[in-house]
């Protein structure tokens, strides 16, 4: 199980915390491809070719996924992955 | 101190607290809510990711800047207007460290810590854009 946690407007769109059963080898870019879809959230996420849109930042166990594989970064049972828009507090 | 919190602060303790016999000056930011056409504002976090954020930006402040002290709270929840959102405190020898400690704070914590803020208005309410640097 993986646990998702969205935040601010992808929050609205995906649910504050939702567990995704891993089906196999799963990346970050197929869990946001198969959280998308009963979401109608593809538009959102994703851009035209399936990648990450720039504004989505994505980390893995408090490490963002530019620091590990990006979209291909591999997921394991356990993994907590967040997702947020830009940072705006202050 | 960081700290993430739902309730108000007294601005005067957390002054009195970095008062120290080798701090020379005490700057204050005080971030609170500007009626853009609004009736409030809620704030979220990432509880646990902006707690770790914000001590590594403390740290790199202790790092780079001379400093005898250097504090943060952050409120989250529903806020009104004039309602108090951010406090960091810097303590220093010299004015200087103090005042380019605190700016450097708060211009890294806009970029890189994970919250965010959606105004409230009697028509509705909208996210505020965020900064699109990389948050770690």
């Amino acid at each position: 199980m993986i646990k998702v946690k969205a935040f601010a407007r992808f929050r609205e769109v995906f649910g504050k915390e939702l567990g995704v059963e891993l089906d196999g080898k799963t990346t970050v870019v197929d869990l946001l491809t198969g959280l998308c879809a009963p979401h109608d959230a593809h538009d959102i996420i994703l851009d035209e070719s399936g990648g990450i849109k720039k504004y989505v930042n994505i980390l893995v166990n408090g490490r963002h996924i530019q620091s590990l594989s990006g979209a291909q970064t591999e997921l394991a049972d356990g993994d907590e992955v967040a997702i947020f828009p830009p940072v705006a507090g202050g | 101190m960081i700290k993430i919190t739902e309730e108000d602060f007294k601005i005067d303790e957390m002054i009195w607290k970095a008062k120290h016999p080798d701090a020379g000056a005490v700057v204050t930011f005080l971030g609170i809510v500007r009626d853009d056409d609004i009736v409030g504002m809620e704030i979220e976090a990432y509880t646990k990711r902006a707690i770790q954020e914000l001590g590594r930006i403390r740290d790199e402040a202790l790092d780079r800047f001379d400093l005898t002290s250097l504090d943060v709270i952050h409120r989250i929840g529903t806020l009104a207007v004039s309602d108090n959102i951010l406090l960091i405190v810097c303590g220093a020898p010299h004015r200087k460290d103090a005042f380019t400690a605190c700016e450097y704070v708060i211009d890294e914590l806009k970029e890189r810590v994970p919250m965010w803020k959606k105004e409230l208005s009697e028509d509705g309410c909208r996210w505020v854009e965020g900064a699109m640097k990389e948050t770690r």
